[in-house]
């Protein structure tokens, strides 16, 4: 395992997705910097979550190439050889996507019982661990899903997206449905986990807060590519029309809400 | 990839050194040792030759070390080993409450009221539905109710009319073992029928239908339910009972008969091919014969029976679906639920419906 090697974490050229004859990218050019976290941003249908799926080994693209932590990746290579890529990352999506029918224990503990040989009483330390690391009350590991808060929810969904200390975190949406203030507190989990682990975040987010709070770097899709790769503050105020247009209205939405 | 450098304890005295990659993947190589060790802790460890630290390895760390920071340990991994002291310090040790048999026993009890209670509760309002519908006829969902009946009924024609032509061949085949000892091959006619008429006809279908559609009434609702459609539909000021149930309950009551006759049709082709090909009863001398010995209330006995199998198998599919909680684990227990408790229902009505008749004489 190179964990520490410098290696590029996602590296993605001339990417091309499609869903029957809906095209979703074109030509879509992508690196992220190890340690660095990422935002994506877009208007709706811009493709920030099928781009997700692409980088989490969920959906083969059409062409382009895909590499991850320096090395290259073929969706038709066999399983074998994906799932050690894909223990190396740890995805949130967006509804959480806890199993209903195990405990944020349980759930938390599934990836480390799958991948490790480890004692059982180590696993469900560790399990626990990462259940405190994200601000969850203890309690909260014996409890199922659906009887957690939608914040709660997220800071499990992390947890166990953390469960094999990965290099790459993805998050879909982390602050979608929750109220400023926890969302806000999630920020702050990002940034402390993200300097802790010296994490790699990729997150899609169309919460301005979370784009100046978390991100190093913001890249913006639309037509099917990355049109401006930035830092928020910069890209909020570039002079490309449609991003121009996206920030002008996320921006007088914030404003509307402060009024 | 560059190499991986094993981890390693090493005892020196009363100090603990540590080598190499403390991190998820290897840790196994450790574990156990590292347990063994912690019993004896805690110690002072030294950790200059880690090399590699995340947050599992740094929780083996804090589990086999005094409060300290570990002599040597790369500063690039202090802010994590601190931050998991922190966690864990904030999150003391935890009490696992146990169910034991008496309250698991208790729970089970209550599971079944609760679900006597819904089955009972959704009759009630599908009965208030039923009423309003007869004062405001227009308000019925036909385009629904039609939909339910080619869903549960039409779709259900092949694997109904299939298995009951073979239960009808069983049965003649069966009947017809016996009845030839005794010289009576042309009592399979009677045989045959009558059974078939009355008891395995609509009790075939009762149970396909059952494990058809009264399931996947159950996986629909439940469903719903989990994206809150239901509640939806009441904020939106419309009867869930109304537009959800009623069709489903109607369509069913429809469907049964329609497909009973069918099984019985069925049943019997299958029982004129057995009687003649094994008792040489032919065909015509069968069918002649059919309402000669067969009298009209046999066969309205059994498909007024399977009404009332339709209306309990919709009921039970809709009650369990409603009752869910909308995760997946709940839609697959209420989904089995239905099945199960729709067939125990029809089988206990239809012992009942037995000694109902036989006092009635019919």
């Amino acid at each position: 395992m190179g964990r520490r090697d410098e290696s590029v974490p996602v590296e993605l050229a001339g990417l091309e997705t499609r869903f029957g004859a809906l095209v979703v990218h074109q030509g879509l050019d992508l690196e992220v910097r190890r340690g660095e976290a990422l935002g994506i941003v877009g208007g709706s249908g811009s493709g920030k979550s099928v781009l997700l799926s692409v980088i989490s080994l969920l959906k083969a693209p059409h062409a382009g190439r895909l590499k991850l932590f320096g090395e290259e990746v073929d969706m038709a290579m066999s399983e074998s050889r994906l799932m050690p890529l894909r223990r190396r990352l740890g995805v949130m999506f967006q509804q959480g996507a806890l199993f209903s029918s195990l405990t944020v224990l349980e759930n938390v503990m599934l990836p480390l019982t799958e991948h490790t040989r480890l004692p059982a009483l180590l696993i469900e330390e560790f399990a626990r661990l990462k259940i405190a690391l994200v601000g969850l009350p203890r309690e909260a590991a014996q409890r199922y899903p659906r009887e957690l808060s939608g914040g709660m929810l997220k800071r499990a969904a992390v947890a166990r997206a953390l469960a094999l200390d990965p290099e790459l975190l993805l998050l879909d949406e982390p602050s979608a449905g929750l109220d400023p203030v926890s969302a806000a507190e999630l920020d702050a989990l990002f940034n402390t986990l993200r300097q802790a682990l010296g994490l790699t975040l990729i997150l899609v987010t169309h919460d301005l807060d979370s784009l100046f709070t978390v991100t190093d770097r913001v890249a913006y899709l639309g037509q099917g590519r990355v049109l401006e790769v930035a830092s928020a503050r910069d890209l909020t105020e570039s002079h490309e029309p449609e991003i121009a247009r996206y920030f002008g209205n996320a921006r007088a939405q914030r404003f509307r809400a402060d009024a | 990839m560059d190499a991986s450098r094993p981890p390693g304890l090493v005892v020196e005295g009363d100090r603990l050194r540590l080598e190499g990659d403390w991190t998820t993947p290897t840790l196994a190589l450790v574990a156990d040792q590292a347990l063994a060790l912690s019993r004896q802790g805690p110690w002072r460890l030294e950790a200059r030759g880690v090399t590699r630290l995340d947050s599992n390895g740094a929780r083996l760390l804090v589990w086999l070390g005094d409060d300290a920071m570990p002599a040597g340990l790369d500063s690039r991994w202090q802010p994590l080993l601190t931050l998991v002291r922190k966690a864990l310090h904030d999150t003391p040790e935890r009490a696992l409450p146990r169910r034991g048999w008496l309250e698991g026993f208790g729970r089970r009890v209550l599971l079944s009221l609760d679900q006597l209670h819904h089955l009972l509760a959704t009759l009630g309002e599908l009965c208030l539905a039923l009423l309003a519908l007869l004062r405001a006829p227009h308000r019925l969902r036909w385009r629904e109710t039609l939909n339910v009946v080619v869903a549960s009924g039409a779709l259900a024609v092949p694997i109904i009319a299939l298995l009951a032509f073979l239960l009808g061949g069983v049965l003649a085949y069966q009947g017809g073992i016996q009845l030839r000892t005794f010289g009576a091959n042309i009592f399979i006619v009677e045989l045959v029928t009558l059974t078939l008429f009355r008891e395995f006809g609509p009790l075939i279908t009762a149970i396909i239908v059952a494990g058809r559609s009264g399931a996947a009434f159950t996986a629909e609702l439940a469903t719903m339910r989990g994206n809150r459609e239901i509640d939806a539909l009441l904020t939106l000021g419309m009867s869930p009972v109304e537009r959800l149930l009623l069709p489903k309950w109607l369509g069913l009551v429809i469907a049964m008969p329609l497909l009973t006759v069918l099984a019985n049709a069925a049943g019997l082709a299958g029982g004129v091919l057995v009687a003649d090909l094994m008792l040489g009863v032919d065909f015509d001398t069968f069918l002649a014969r059919v309402p000669q010995v067969v009298a009209g209330q046999h066969f309205w006995v059994g498909i007024g029976k399977s009404v009332v199998f339709g209306m309990v198998i919709a009921l039970v599919g809709c009650s369990e679906g409603m009752r869910a909680r909308g995760d997946a684990e709940s839609i697959g227990r209420n989904t089995t639920s239905s099945v199960v408790q729709a067939i125990f229902w029809v089988i206990v009505l239809d012992a009942l419906f037995s000694v109902l008749f036989n006092l009635m004489g019919w």
